[in-house]
């Protein structure tokens, strides 16, 4: 091996020295604009002869093209083109999540072919909004900072993407982090819904020792954003990032903060009172329809997906939602997902993109359309503070009334802090959860080594690693 | 001797047109292969000597090599790769030898049914297949729970860092053993019956027959197929990605190399590194295709 490593760091040096000469290549224009903030067009016309999949209502209209995935975004698209004269919005599906992601980097690197706006979920901007990466518009250049009021404080912390006063997209959604519980259960083997962790601890050993035979709950080793909501309950902040100071990153799982939720979680899944089966997999699906967890801890958003996978989307299937479980009084509340639309540095005409972007969900109409159709919920205080929304009744949740609940939630939450190569941190957890649970890697070693190996990550990149 | 040198002259010139009539048959094809394999081969390649960072895009030279050979993330994928390659290709081929020639002693109708639904999982497309085994290594709605359940037994966790290893060579066997087969049966069927004729009347048995002149004249079709299989390893790709569906984390983003460069691709935003890594594995493919066909010159026909 290290023979071979000699021998090709000698063709490496000798491949430098004989190809000054190939500097020249086409490839390193991203170094030529190093930092600059992304600039602003003013072309009304450059989009007449887009393709849009919508139909779009208004002939003759300066169009502006966006790129989404939300559901019933096309009912929203049209709602926008009816009650709008001066701009028309065309509407594509640039992919969900990563697909449309990569689509953004590959536009990115061609120089063209990005929309003016794009959906992207808080925790993928700062991979757009990174070293000489700046592809997002700064839109309080556009006065978008008067309109604050109109978010709530954990998802514009998360737009304005550590920086003071500046922000980068227009919050839309958010994923308060709640507990569905199957209360049948509870009340079956006469056990309290638990309000805290030692209570649910508690609650895990009641039901096993009154002969219930599922878990009180699923830890899937898979886990995403939903481990970072787990350790910002506890206090521990594992990623710290800003925009302000793109080529800095800072990771702190091995904190005693992070230490204790694995701690908590380890010691329930070794008393077989949790399971580890993956989410999202046929098994687990399975699993937590069919009753064998009595709670799952999880954002909101879940119900669309539990009830689009169940047989009767609109059959009580026993859950119902609960606050999640605290620690202590202290416990903050927190979010998993949400997204947000961005203006790109490929708008055709930033300040028209900025208006849409603001609009498309800026009104009560947009706003029931993607509660009511989409199953969203909404970061916008004005749909929050609505009795429609406060009152909203889910017949898979047994006609109970989730968002008062909810709301508490989503306007207690300060915002979280996102890498900008997040998937890559996201497989590293899930190879730290895998460590522990299936090899028998202690959490202290894991937690040290994810922490390692992210910050070599981000060195290798070319980040100052803290 | 004037028309002496006018002969050679013609043939000259025939040679040159047939050369001319050669290579315009070969455009439409050389087009393609210029165009889909030269060239994005040169392409990864030249994206392979550059590398980016936040600071921008700059030329490495071999750096990406040098950081591809001492990655964990791939050298691991390569080692697994390696193991699935010892493991699966000898079962493999060992099963469609024995299937061949035991269709190939039995010639009824039932040989030929057997023969049939022996190629029929290669017929299946392969992404179709490992999703039907990854409903069927579920724990929960497989049948293979209820089937051990029946004698009072647990069925083995398919699919857990133990389990994964055996239900992944189980998925690709059932998939390429037909196809295999078919191969090897057919260069059987070449086989001039006389030669068995004249074994028979020397005494040998069919055990004999089988070993010394049925496998040694398909020897260059044996040599194929492991190629093949060889080389479809060792790019294992469809069958641990589809399964990862079913277990995400025993199947991470890099089980494979090839999984690896998806994911730099695709997940990551690293191009000029997936290039590498491409780059490198096809490397290593060629290297072991060409000291597999050096080890089996012999037998491969080749020699000329």
């Amino acid at each position: 091996m290290k023979a071979l490593t000699k021998a090709l760091s000698l063709l490496a040096a000798s491949a430098m020295i004989v190809s000054v000469a190939a500097c020249g290549g086409g490839s390193d224009s991203a170094s030529s604009d190093s930092g600059a903030a992304a600039k602003v067009n003013t072309d009304k016309k450059a989009n007449d002869g887009a393709q849009c999949t919508n139909t779009v209502k208004k002939t003759g209209v300066q169009k502006v093209t966006v790129w989404g995935w939300y559901p019933a975004i096309e009912k929203v698209v049209d709602q926008f083109n009816e009650t709008h004269d001066d701009l028309q919005v065309c509407w594509n599906n640039g992919g969900q999540g990563g697909g449309e992601y990569t689509k953004f980097q590959n536009a990115i690197k061609a120089g063209s072919g990005a929309p003016d706006v794009i959906q992207l979920e808080y925790e993928a901007m700062p991979q757009f909004m990174t070293g000489t990466q700046q592809h997002l518009v700064d839109l309080s250049q556009f006065g978008f900072n008067d309109h604050k009021d109109d978010y709530t404080e954990g998802s514009w912390d998360m737009v304005k993407l550590g920086t003071e006063d500046k922000a980068y997209a227009v919050p839309v959604d958010l994923g308060p982090f709640v507990m569905y519980v199957r209360e049948d259960i509870f009340t079956k083997y006469n056990v309290d819904v638990p309000t805290t962790y030692d209570e649910f601890a508690d609650a895990a050993k009641k039901l096993k020792d009154a002969g219930y035979d599922g878990y009180i709950s699923d830890f899937p080793l898979n886990q995403t954003a939903m481990l970072i909501a787990f350790f910002e309950q506890a206090g521990a902040k594992v990623n710290t990032y800003s925009a302000s100071d793109p080529t800095k990153v800072k990771v702190n799982y091995d904190s005693p903060e992070a230490k204790k939720v694995l701690d908590y979680w380890q010691k329930l899944i070794d008393a077989g009172y949790v399971d580890t089966t993956d989410a999202n997999t046929t098994d687990w699906t399975t699993n937590i329809l069919s009753g064998k967890y009595a709670t799952w801890i999880q954002a909101s958003w879940q119900t669309g997906y539990l009830a689009s996978s169940s047989d009767d989307a609109n059959a009580d299937s026993g859950f119902r939602i609960h606050k999640a479980p605290v620690w202590d009084d202290s416990t903050p509340d927190v979010n998993q997902g949400g997204s947000a639309w961005a203006v790109t540095d490929q708008a055709k005409d930033t300040e028209a993109a900025y208006k849409v972007a603001r609009e498309l969900f800026g009104s009560e109409e947009a706003q029931k359309i993607g509660v009511t159709d989409g199953g969203l919920f909404p970061a916008w205080t004005d749909m929050l503070n609505s009795d429609f929304f406060k009152t909203e009744k889910v017949a898979f949740l047994g006609n109970q009334e989730p968002n008062t609940i909810t709301i508490p939630v989503a306007e207690g939450y300060k915002g979280s802090d996102f890498l900008p190569f997040q998937t890559y941190a996201y497989d590293e957890q899930a190879k730290m959860l895998k460590s522990i649970f299936t090899d028998g890697t202690s959490v202290d070693d894991a937690l040290a080594k994810i922490d390692s190996t992210l910050k070599n990550y981000a060195t290798q990149q070319g980040y100052t690693a803290e | 001797m004037a028309s002496k040198s006018a002969a050679a002259h013609r043939d000259r010139v025939a040679a040159r047109r047939g050369n001319i009539w050669g290579w315009t048959f070969t455009i439409p094809f050389g087009i393609v292969f210029l165009l889909f394999l030269v060239i994005p081969l040169v392409y990864a390649f030249y994206m392979s000597m550059y590398t980016t960072n936040v600071f921008g895009t700059k030329f490495t030279g071999f750096a990406n090599y040098v950081r591809a050979f001492t990655d964990p993330a791939f050298l691991g994928g390569l080692g697994r790769v390696l193991l699935y390659t010892v493991v699966m290709v000898p079962i493999q081929l060992g099963l469609a030898l024995i299937f061949a020639l035991l269709l190939d002693a039995f010639k009824n109708k039932f040989a030929s049914f057997s023969r049939l639904v022996i190629f029929l999982p290669y017929a299946i497309p392969g992404v179709i297949g490992a999703l039907m085994w990854g409903f069927m290594y579920s724990k929960n709605m497989g049948p293979f729970t209820t089937i051990f359940e029946l004698f009072g037994m647990q069925a083995p966790a398919f699919l857990t860092s133990s389990g994964i290893f055996g239900a992944l060579v189980n998925v690709v066997t059932w998939q390429w053993t037909g196809y295999y087969m078919v191969i090897l049966y057919s260069a059987l069927q070449s086989i001039s019956p006389d030669l068995y004729e004249s074994a028979r009347i020397d005494g040998a048995s069919e055990l004999r027959i089988a070993w010394s002149i049925k496998i040694p004249m398909c020897a260059s079709s044996l040599v194929m197929v492991t190629i093949f299989s060889l080389i479809g390893t060792l790019q294992f790709y469809t069958e641990p990605t589809v399964l990862r569906n079913q277990a995400p984390t025993v199947i991470d983003t890099s089980y494979t190399p090839n999984m690896y460069a998806g994911a730099l691709a695709f997940s990551y935003n690293q191009p000029n590194y997936a290039a590498t890594i491409s780059f490198s594995l096809g490397f290593i493919v060629v290297l072991f295709s060409i000291i597999f066909m050096r080890l089996t010159k012999r037998q491969s026909g080749l020699e000329n």
